[in-house]
């Protein structure tokens, strides 16, 4: 039972940093721009495809192709910021409007490229670290690790620099930002490629635990949104807590209750979480 | 040192400038004054390079800047203190006047700056830990020019800087301009506050619907017939 509960605890955890990340990816792109990117998910899964495409057809060590999976996912991102996103600043419903597009085009693309069969690449790093009666599987590990580090890096990287003052800067009256030197249209663009490449790593790291399909930016960019709202818009660190304890609650719930229902109890935990904070978890206002 | 030549400008159809020329010279303070919705904001934004014109030029240095990204002029030193302060409410008192110096390649060695404007403004001093949100309406328009002195300006843009102050603030605030005008600080100053903006200036512009109507030496300009019947309530 002890091997269970904990096995699905870093399960929960792996899968709710996942979620983190995009949910970082939202917060971000949200609070610095004003823009929503619903169609997070999808850059995920350009992510998790072109590593897919790099390690098994291509024959690249895994490391190697994370980093050009990450850099196309950005592309991807920088185009669609170009083409749509720029255009939806501080408008919910269009912002909605064209990640809804952007989903199905690029859902059906994938469906096209890769069809709809789960595609699954080789262990990257087998076996386990043992822990008395429980086993860790060590890739587990090292992608919650990395998850972690880049969470914490973006984090350091907002509070501490320049670019960072001038982003928060920014959020909270882009023409005052400007008037400061900020050149907006570039920072626009940075968050906008950062966000996408970090969805890209999100992908790239999905691709070496799970088998990848075409839809599976949609669950999690749900989910990202649930996190991100369970840990408080705008909080960066939040973003992550808040993926980790939903996947946690997840996990382990599915263990008690019926699997069929995961996503209501995550549903109906964040609800009951929200009576009590309705800011989130981390949020302040 | 600036300069605008017949500058037009449109808000969708509104025709808002019509053919607006002006001129600062180094050192000087000008003061534009007008009734609301005269196009004074317009011209500032316009020169700050917020807004675009549809024709004519603004001259800044010798250069023709009409097409430079406000990000640009800033860094040249052009800098304006928009209407209604634009502070930003969650930053620290501190962290606003450093996001002042943002664009200045010396950003990293700001204390003999940080100095300077708190000696100009001891109310900020004291204030430097608090949001820039919970300050109160001078204080908040002192946090405005001092964050836009931190960016080193050579010309200075100041939009209604006594918008919505107690009088003994408005008082405290021309004190400052002409303190820092004494410091050989070219200032373009923007105001409804008629007495107050002839007091300040060395000469003055008189703006109604878009264009230029009176102009001259500030001191001269106080005594004409029309400017004392509509400006000054005399």
């Amino acid at each position: 039972m002890t091997q269970l509960v904990l096995g699905q605890v870093l399960n929960g955890a792996i899968i709710g940093a996942m979620y983190g990340i995009i949910a970082l990816g939202i917060t971000l792109t949200f609070g610095i721009t004003g823009i929503v990117n619903f169609a997070l998910g999808e850059f995920m899964m350009i992510g998790a495809y072109a590593t897919y495409a790099l390690a098994e057809r291509f024959g690249w060590p895994y490391p190697v192709a994370v980093v050009p999976a990450c850099l196309i996912a950005a592309a991807a991102g920088y185009l669609a910021n170009k083409a749509f996103f720029r255009f939806t600043r501080n408008n919910l419903v269009n912002g909605l409007l064209v990640s809804i597009g952007l989903i199905s085009i690029l859902e059906s693309a994938a469906l096209l490229f890769w069809t709809a069969t789960p595609l699954e690449m080789h262990f990257v790093l087998p076996g386990a670290l043992r822990l008395g009666e429980v086993g860790l599987p060590k890739m587990k590990l090292v992608v919650f690790a990395v998850i972690l580090a880049v969470i914490v890096l973006t984090y350091l990287g907002l509070a501490r620099t320049w670019l960072g003052r001038a982003a928060f800067a920014y959020a909270q009256n882009p023409e005052a930002a400007m008037l400061m030197g900020v050149h907006t249209p570039r920072l626009e663009t940075a968050v906008m490629l950062y966000s996408t490449g970090l969805a890209g790593l999100g992908g790239a790291l999905y691709a070496s635990l799970y088998s990848l399909e075409p839809a599976m930016g949609g669950v999690y960019v749900l989910k990202g949104m649930e996190a991100a709202i369970l840990g408080g818009i705008g909080s960066l660190m939040g973003s992550l807590w808040g993926g980790v304890i939903l996947g946690v609650i997840e996990g382990v719930g599915s263990i008690f209750l019926p699997t069929a229902f995961r996503d209501a109890y995550g549903l109906a935990i964040l609800v009951a979480i929200l009576l009590f904070r309705p800011a989130g978890l981390f949020g302040t206002e | 040192m600036l300069q605008l030549d017949a500058v037009d400008c449109h808000y969708a159809k509104v025709h808002v400038l019509r053919g607006v020329s002006l001129a600062v010279g180094a050192g000087e303070i000008v003061s534009v004054i007008g009734p609301n919705a005269a196009g004074k904001t317009t011209t500032l934004r316009v020169i700050a390079g917020l807004k675009d014109v549809s024709g004519g030029a603004v001259r800044y240095e010798g250069e023709d800047v009409t097409r430079r990204p406000a990000f640009e002029r800033v860094r040249r030193g052009l800098i304006l203190v928009p209407e209604g302060r634009q502070i930003f409410p969650r930053f620290s008192v501190l962290d606003n006047l450093l996001m002042g110096a943002y664009q200045r390649p010396d950003r990293h060695d700001l204390d003999r700056d940080l100095a300077t404007v708190y000696e100009l403004f001891p109310r900020l001093h004291e204030r430097r830990g608090q949001k820039g949100g919970s300050l109160s309406g001078g204080e908040q328009q002192m946090l405005a020019i001092a964050r836009g002195l931190m960016g080193r300006p050579r010309c200075l843009l100041l939009d209604e800087p006594s918008l919505g102050l107690a009088p003994i603030v408005v008082a405290e605030i021309g004190r400052t301009i002409k303190a820092l005008a004494a410091r050989g600080l070219t200032i373009l100053l923007v105001e409804q506050n008629a007495a107050m903006a002839l007091e300040l200036a060395d000469r003055a512009y008189v703006l109604e619907s878009g264009h230029v109507s009176l102009q001259g030496q500030a001191s001269e300009l106080r005594q004409t017939d029309v400017v004392k019947r509509l400006y000054l309530g005399a």
